[in-house]
């Protein structure tokens, strides 16, 4: 089985995995970093290095860091929390359709609160244009919501012209970073970004946890959704998980060490991935930028095929598609028709993605068995034709 | 083997018998189900004896494994019969044999269709066009 799905979730760097160990057993730093003891204030101790050296790297100060659940946590304190707080300040709030559900469910509660939600329409490479962010900021907006890489299709949005935007006009920006670090570089102090949510297990850490970056100047605030220890200075009560907070950080250090060789690394497999299928298979698709594309996702509709059978048949091929199967009846991907891609193309898509450890064979794999897969199929179908 | 779709479907949608078009189509009755604008679609084409029977089916599928199980299951099922012994085949049987789910019953109402289509068309008369396609399992 070939695992081209880095971008649900990647196998944990063995360091991260070893860091970790050292805070579970008896032996080991498994106290309470609430404790009064040393044993819990050597624990807390690790906690706060985790925090300097993960705000170190996204250009943060380490006060501006809340330790969460993981990225979905981080959206909806960003959201719901940010929204609560600065209510006065404006009740629109401005996102794209093709943001994650972390982000969209948050905002539709909001939207039953009183907010107006304002749709920021992409390209159809999925990118916002800043005449779209522009023409939906109004006098009283509060918040507008982006994600830095896009899930679905690996397309990177202009943060820091946003950033410009909103500015301007006084209006808070959260940023949803989950697929970026380690693809990309990241600034949230010279970005001017309000809010920005991370997770760890994309990069190679645990899963179950995240990070809120929350601007310390100007100060943002949120309300807090959980209540309790009142610990990360009361905004996200709850023990805090030393060994994931110690992990995700080993990782993260680990990712943005091989950044700079890795996105070259994975540009180069995308590639060639994309070459491969663009030249055995006529009538694909790519759905992204390549203008503003992370390396990590190849994103390809394949007309004349059905995707669900295109899915059943990949038996060898750890991808996702198009499709969300949230039940029997799977829906096609609302990234991709809000691309303005049709019902069929959206759902017969695989996203492709790659990580650390996806090697040239992985790729050639993946091309052989997707190739035949779509030739059976088309070959099955009647009317189809190789050119359109 | 998966565990997402009845053995009887995966069997049928990895090995599709009787999968394809006939190169000579002189004789063959062709029957649609499913319209240009709606994705799924199943052609079933049969070539029939002078008698009614239906000595040989093929079927060409876009859609689900569901729907291409479906166009070779009732291939099987037809060929050797006589057309107007099948032409009232039982929606609920085919439900039945590939364990349609609810969602999946439209597979079974498109099956009818294109059988009914198939036998009330007229056989063509053209001569064979070259490069259409394939007659072979």
């Amino acid at each position: 089985m070939i695992y081209l799905d880095y971008a649900a979730t990647a196998p944990m760097r063995e360091d991260a995995i070893e860091a970790m160990r050292r805070c579970l057993g008896a032996d080991a730093q498994f106290a309470n970093p609430s404790s009064y003891h040393a044993p819990g204030q050597a624990a807390a101790q690790l906690v706060e290095q985790a925090r300097e050296r993960f705000a170190a790297l996204i250009g943060a100060q380490p006060g501006e860091i809340i330790w969460t659940s993981g990225a979905t946590e981080a959206n909806n304190m960003a959201l719901l929390g940010g929204a609560a707080f600065h209510k006065d300040r404006g009740r629109r709030i401005a996102l794209a359709r093709t943001e994650h559900k972390s982000v969209l469910d948050p905002c539709r509660q909001l939207a039953g609160q009183g907010f107006k939600l304002d749709w920021l329409d992409t390209d159809s490479e999925g990118r916002i244009p800043p005449e779209a962010v522009e023409s939906a900021l109004k006098d009283d907006s509060l918040l507008l919501s982006a994600m830095l890489v896009n899930n679905e299709t690996g397309v990177v949005q202009n943060i820091p012209e946003m950033a410009g935007l909103c500015a301007e006009r006084g209006v808070l920006l959260h940023v949803d970073a989950a697929q970026a670090l380690g693809k990309l570089p990241l600034d949230c102090q010279r970005w001017e970004v309000s809010m920005m949510s991370f997770s760890a297990h994309k990069f190679g850490g645990p899963k179950g946890v995240g990070a809120l970056y929350l601007r310390g100047k100007p100060p943002v605030r949120v309300q807090p959704l959980v209540f309790g220890g009142g610990q990360e200075r009361g905004l996200r009560s709850g023990t805090l998980a030393v060994h994931q907070i110690v992990g995700m950080v080993r990782a993260a250090e680990l990712a943005e060490a091989a950044r700079e060789s890795e996105f070259q690394r994975l540009a180069g497999l995308r590639q060639r991935l994309w070459k491969s299928l663009r030249e055995a298979l006529p009538r694909i698709r790519l759905n992204g930028s390549e203008g503003a594309q992370s390396p990590h996702v190849l994103n390809v509709s394949f007309e004349g095929v059905d995707g669900e059978a295109l899915r059943a048949d990949l038996t060898g091929l750890a991808v996702s598609s198009g499709s969300a199967c949230t039940s029997e009846q799977a829906e096609s991907s609302y990234v991709l028709r809000a691309m303005g891609r049709s019902d069929a193309l959206a759902d017969a898509s695989l996203r492709f993605s790659f990580g650390w450890p996806t090697t040239e064979k992985d790729i050639a794999e993946a091309a052989r068995q997707v190739i035949a897969t779509v030739r059976r199929l088309r070959a099955l179908a009647p009317d189809w034709e190789e050119a359109a | 083997m998966s565990a997402r779709y009845p053995d009887k479907v995966w069997k049928f949608f990895r090995e599709p018998k009787r999968a394809g078009r006939f190169t000579d189509g002189r004789g063959v009755r062709t029957g649609r189900a499913g319209t240009p604008a709606s994705h799924a679609q199943l052609q079933l084409q049969l070539r029939m004896s002078g008698d009614g029977r239906i000595e040989e089916a093929l079927f060409q599928a876009l859609g689900c494994p569901y729907l291409i199980a479906t166009g070779a299951w009732l291939c099987a099922h037809v060929t050797g019969r006589r057309g107007e012994s099948v032409r009232d085949l039982d929606g609920q049987a085919i439900v039945e044999q590939l364990q349609l789910p609810a969602v999946k019953r439209y597979c079974a109402v498109m099956a009818r269709e294109a059988l009914e289509a198939a036998l009330d068309a007229p056989a063509d008369t053209t001569p064979a066009s070259a490069g259409t396609g394939n007659d072979d399992e």
